[in-house]
């Protein structure tokens, strides 16, 4: 048994939450303390935190703080909001953080933000997570900033949108707007134009059984009006009606249904708002709640690090998905990319005791090789420029900013030279920049391997003998051209594994 | 019926007139001759000090109404003017009473049982009037100020509630006038001495006969010797009066930047605050009287002629003091609760199952002796509690700064406005801070009057949390003299509702959900109308619907229009409520079916019980909370529900018990009365008595056969039988 805290620092509230996990995986909450401040305003107003929100902020934490020490729990971390990065100040903050309470503040950004949450989602038995999305499903992740949407066929990801969008900004628009007689028209209007064009490109063909909704705030004000859900979801028809009845008044003259709490209301009515518009622009069946945080996932995260829970969701499986569904929107040719994904995937096992690259860095491979010629979409010129950018403003839903990062500069060298460290040394550390390189190295060599994109390799091993990665492969049309460009190929992998590919060809049956 | 008709303020009675029947009833218990003598002295003083609080709060803040220009009427339809109108009509007659109790039948008895209390000098022998002389000269002359008026020295502040002297002086010839008189060459003036507070209000005088006590007042041994406050003048007259001034505290708790500053602050004030009542000698000079209600600005209405002794709270001083068994009532042991052996580990027992504790049946001391075990126990990690009112040297408080010192995290939520209360609160909330406990003052805006206990216990198999929840203060004094309830319990469930409370105390939001825990002020109320709510349709079904509650007073309107609905739908209400009610039984189509009664004993009835039938699933709660709506939407309350069987059945016995009294149980009769029931051919039964001799005689190895498991009250139609006489 572990005890494992975890303090997040969002647009409106501090949250924290203590787990007590024993050895395999059972998980109970013992602590749970949320306070309300004034950093959205703060944000909003100034782009940046004012002295008092430091002082609450830091104040409210020496008290989790506190409670951290009461349940002897050693294992937590602390995370801020990627919205915090907003406020100009923050680096000053969370060094007086350091300072102060000798606690180290990381910020997340958006993906893992919403990854860490997807996460333990995915993972946790009592939510049903495949039988929610074994269908179709829009899971829809919403916070005070943005909004996170991601739609589900079959079970795997097909897309996820991050859309600059959130209950604040609800709330901003109400404050502005509420003079006029129709201001809920106008800002639902609005809401309509953001979320249309999230319905017209990705859910022309596909009707979502389930809404499933994981903001745990949003959860318990709707429970407290609708009542509770029934065998785990909402029929929506109901929860429409139901949230409409709680929104018919002002929107600023309801606290009393709610809470007592009226620095909360001013968070909750807006949300409920937004839930209520985006139940009917992206119409579904059924309306969940699973009712998690992002301190939720930190805490899974950790106690699956510390193997005292195991992770029955792949996670890799989403992020190809996704990479597949965005490679298929470009118009990329899938069965090159098969090749390439099946050839890399190899090469990277066979070596997977010399080369240093973990299963995260065969991950990013699996991304780059399936997403490194997208590009080609937009212009057949340019096509690594834009495969990079592509890749960079795609959110995968499973990799890290950085991670996707990574995989959109492999896509990017895969067309032009390698940029010296120097010139990286503002994105990357010198030890993600070798894992650049080396990512692209094995791209460079399986795409050398099916440059004709006819895929001309049956049957393929590979073996590291005397330094050399032997490739023996059956081929039934003449590999001419990929031998003749293979061989710069292999110079760059050399230099960087200090091993050199070889293609064996042996007589196809 | 629509439920709009249940408003009418006729169905309605005025709070204040129904407390002040509450206290005719305590009153009763004064003139009960079934009562031992000094018990029966002791009624008499709670009625004046209930009184006196009535005064300083109720009838205030009615004339703060006044004073406001608020016109709105009560819920029974009366204005502010009207209900003073009433209650200084029913409180001249009240205190009226009180003086013939005194005079006519406590202090004749007392007499006759060689008690003599002395309330007038003059009676005193003439070696007793040597002894009370040089008492003066010793102990009272150098603690006194007299305070004169004249043109230079204004009419000097009067501390509300103290007993003080008020004499007419002249000048003696020959001495140069250092007063400045009154106008038209009236030589007199007005001089007034505070009875002092220091020195006991009582005096016993020594005597050597056995089996005689004789006690003085001290006010007359003052009377006796007032010419020695004021030499140089004759001594016109004097006699002895008090004020009772507005003490409501009205603290503007969105500046209170730090609630204790602004507590100590209001504390000031209340001593000052304008004079609602003036009490005074029955004989006292005409001119004298004028000259003190000109001063406090109390006009005819609010002037009360006292028959005797100013201030009869003096009767509760001789208590102890007057020596002799039979006047006292047999002093009660608590006994240790059901399924908690003297010295047994209270987590172990806890941990074996939910312990149910009828105070003072049951013995207060594990609620000490939890917090006590929990300071020292090494697997212990913190304690939270709430504190409303405490006693002086309390244990808990002490067990607290103890469990601090060893390094438990110690969270205390002191309320600091619990009335009346507050000095004695400031200074336990800063000797806890002292030793290193976090200590909470209370929620801006609300009370917190709660009672919650949470031990967190890192055990073994994790962190377990014990919780104590009861219906009455962590106070170790009156836990012998209030009947309470309290649970002990580690369920789990309920500890994390017990976290969350206490997180929300410390400025934390309300969690996701609650598990079993109803707060007031979040959702109390409307769960409250939902459990009444069930009934009201369980009845409309046809089938069997029963509430039975007990509380110390039911005022709130929403509360009692929802009961009125449930009589009219035919839910059968049983009510035992001690003090206000402002429901009436009896009503045709409105209250039929609503049964109320009212028990006064020598234990202040203070638990509060919620029973709900529920189609057979019977659910019953417990709580701080009254149906007032200062404890629904005014302040923090705990209503949690009794979940083990056996100690469901516990609290349905203690309302089974209360409803079948037919000693001391008044019921509310149609007409707005109280009455005693006819006992006529029917076995006595005091429910106060019969808890203390269950407790006193239980099966401790048997404890699941002591009480019934199943709940049918008991209704003795109720017939009208002699008041108290």
């Amino acid at each position: 048994m572990k005890r494992y805290g975890s303090i997040y620092i969002g647009t409106f509230e501090i949250s924290m939450k203590i787990y007590e996990i024993a050895r395999g995986g059972a998980a109970r909450n013992i602590d749970t303390k949320k306070k309300n401040t004034a950093v959205f305003h703060d944000i909003y107003r100034n782009h940046e935190l004012s002295p008092e929100t430091v002082e609450t902020i830091i104040e409210t934490l020496s008290d989790m703080q506190e409670t951290l020490k009461l349940y002897k729990v050693t294992a937590y971390r602390v995370y801020g909001s990627y919205s915090l990065d907003s406020a100009k100040n923050i680096l000053f903050v969370i060094d007086q953080i350091r300072l102060r309470l000798g606690l180290t503040v990381e910020l997340m950004s958006n993906s893992e933000q919403r990854f860490t949450t997807y996460q333990v989602f995915a993972n946790l038995p009592r939510t049903h997570f495949d039988t929610l999305t074994k269908k179709s499903a829009i899971m829809l992740d919403v916070g005070g900033y943005s909004m996170q949407l991601t739609l589900f066929e079959n079970g795997t990801i097909t897309t996820t949108q991050h859309i600059l969008l959130g209950a604040a900004d609800i709330r901003e628009y109400a404050k502005r707007l509420s003079a006029k007689a129709d201001y809920r028209e106008q800002i639902y209007e609005m809401l309509q134009k953001e979320l249309e064009a999230f319905a017209n490109m990705y859910l022309k063909d596909v009707s979502p059984e389930y809404l499933i909704i994981l903001n745990d705030n949003a959860s318990e004000a709707v429970e407290k009006y609708i009542g509770p859900m029934t065998d785990g979801a909402y029929r929506t028809a109901d929860y429409v009606k139901g949230l409409g009845r709680l929104l018919k008044d002002n929107l600023y003259s309801i606290q009393t249904n709610i809470s007592e709490d009226p620095g909360r209301d001013s968070f909750y009515l807006p949300i409920l708002f937004l839930l209520n518009a985006i139940s009917t622009i992206l119409p579904s069946k059924y309306v969940c709640f699973p009712g998690l945080d992002v301190n939720d996932g930190i805490v899974y995260d950790m106690a699956v690090h510390d193997r005292m829970m195991k992770m029955t969701h792949s996670s890799e499986a989403d992020v190809i998905s996704a990479a597949r569904f965005i490679a298929r929107r470009y118009g990329s040719y899938e069965p090159h990319l098969n090749v390439l994904d099946a050839l890399g995937t190899d090469i990277i096992d066979t070596m997977k005791k010399t080369s240093g690259l973990s299963d995260r860095d065969r991950l990013i491979y699996r991304v780059a090789a399936i997403l490194h010629d997208c590009g080609k979409y937009v212009s057949l010129s340019n096509s690594g420029e834009n495969s990079y950018r592509i890749i960079v403003s795609s959110e995968i839903l499973g990799l890290t900013h950085k991670e996707r990062e990574m995989a959109a500069y492999v896509a990017l060298f895969n067309r032009k030279d390698v940029l010296p460290y120097e010139e990286l040394a503002n994105e990357f550390t010198i030890e993600e920049y070798v894992r650049i390189v080396k990512i692209l190295a094995v791209l460079r060599v399986t795409n050398a391997l099916d440059r004709s994109h006819k895929q001309k390799f049956k049957k393929v091993k590979m073996a590291i003998k005397d330094s050399r990665l032997v490739i023996s492969i059956a081929a039934e049309d003449s590999i001419s051209l990929e031998k003749s460009l293979f061989e710069s190929k292999a110079d760059f992998f050399e230099r960087t594994f200090s091993i050199r590919p070889v293609i064996h060809e042996v007589q196809a049956k | 019926m629509a439920a709009e008709a249940f408003s009418n303020p006729a169905y309605f009675e005025n709070r204040e007139l129904s407390w002040l029947k509450f206290n005719v009833r305590i009153l009763n218990e004064a003139k009960d001759r079934k009562n031992p003598l000094m018990e029966r002295m002791s009624f008499l003083s709670i009625t004046a000090s209930n009184l006196d609080e009535f005064f300083m709060v109720r009838v205030a803040s009615l004339k703060d109404m006044i004073h406001a220009g608020y016109a709105k009427r009560d819920l029974a339809g009366m204005t502010a003017k009207e209900q003073l109108a009433e209650i200084s009509h029913e409180t001249h007659d009240f205190i009226e009473k009180q003086y013939q109790t005194l005079n006519r039948s406590l202090l004749p008895l007392l007499d006759k049982e060689g008690i003599r209390v002395v309330t007038d000098f003059h009676d005193l022998s003439k070696e007793e009037g040597k002894f009370v002389d040089e008492y003066f000269r010793k102990y009272v002359y150098p603690v006194v100020t007299p305070m004169a008026v004249d043109a230079s020295r204004p009419f000097p502040l009067v501390l509300n509630k103290s007993l003080n002297i008020a004499s007419l002086l002249k000048k003696k010839k020959g001495v140069p006038n250092l007063l400045k008189g009154g106008k038209g060459g009236d030589s007199t003036v007005f001089a007034t001495v505070q009875v002092p507070s220091v020195i006991p209000r009582i005096i016993e005088l020594p005597s050597d006969e056995p089996n005689r006590q004789t006690f003085v007042l001290l006010e007359q041994i003052m009377l006796k010797n007032i010419g020695e406050l004021y030499k140089g003048y004759d001594v016109v007259c004097s006699y002895p009066y008090r004020v009772i001034r507005n003490a409501d505290l009205d603290i503007d708790e969105d500046d209170a930047a730090d609630l204790l500053v602004e507590i100590k602050k209001s504390l000031h004030k209340r001593e000052w605050g304008e004079g609602i009542r003036l009490d005074y000698d029955a004989h006292m000079d005409k001119k004298l009287l004028t000259y003190l209600m000109k001063q406090f600005n109390v006009t005819e209405d609010w002037i009360y002629p006292a028959g005797g002794p100013c201030d009869l709270t003096f009767c509760m001083k001789l208590y102890g003091k007057v020596e002799g068994k039979a006047f006292y009532k047999k002093p009660w042991t608590p006994r240790q609760p059901v399924g908690l052996p003297a010295g047994a580990n209270l987590f172990d027992e806890i941990k074996k199952g939910d312990i149910f504790m009828n105070h003072p049946y049951d013995t207060f001391q594990p609620v000490v002796d939890f917090i006590r075990a929990a300071a020292i126990d090494e697997h212990v990690l913190a304690i939270k509690q709430t504190l409303y009112r405490v006693s002086g040297n309390s244990p808990i408080i002490a067990a607290l700064q103890k469990a601090a010192e060893n390094g438990k995290q110690v969270t205390v939520l002191v309320e600091l406005k619990a009335r009346f209360d507050e000095e004695n609160n400031i200074q336990w909330a800063q000797k806890l801070e002292k030793s290193g406990c976090h200590v909470i003052y209370g929620l801006v805006g609300l009370k917190t009057h709660c009672k919650i206990a949470l031990v967190v216990r890192d055990e073994e198999d994790g962190i377990r949390r014990y919780v104590h929840l009861g219906t009455g203060n962590y106070n170790d004094k009156t836990a012998n003299i209030y009947t309470d309830c309290g649970i002990f319990t580690c369920n789990e469930s309920i500890g994390e509702d017990a976290t969350a409370v206490f997180n929300m105390l410390s400025g934390y939001s309300e969690p996701e959900h609650w598990n079993h825990l109803i707060l007031a002020p979040i959702w109390m109320r409307s769960r409250f109308y939902s459990l009444i709510d069930r009934e009201i349709e369980n009845a409309k079904a046809g089938k069997k619907a029963v509430i039975a509650a007990k509380m110390n007073s039911l005022c709130d309107k929403g509360m009692i229009e929802k009961l009125y609905e449930a009589s009219s739908a035919g839910v059968e209400i049983f009510l035992v409520v001690r003090g206000i009610c402002c429901l009436r039984t009896g009503i045709p189509g409105v209250s039929d079916h609503i049964h109320v009664v009212s028990i006064v004993g020598t234990f202040l009835e203070h638990a509060r019980i919620f029973y709900f039938y529920a189609d057979g699933e019977e659910e019953v709660y417990m709580g701080s909370a009254d149906w007032m709506p200062r404890n629904l939407d005014r302040r923090v309350e705990i209503v949690f529900p009794v979940l083990d069987e056996n100690l469901k059945a516990r609290a349905m016995h203690i309302l089974d018990v209360q409803l079948r009294d037919n000693l001391k149980a008044y019921f509310l009769d149609s007409d707005g009365e109280y009455y005693h029931f006819d006992r006529r051919g029917k076995k006595a039964l005091g429910s106060q008595q019969f808890f203390m001799d269950e407790a006193a005689s239980r099966d401790r190895d048997n404890p699941e056969n002591l009480f019934p498991r199943t709940f049918t009250p008991m209704w003795a139609a109720p017939k009208r039988g002699a008041e108290a006489e």
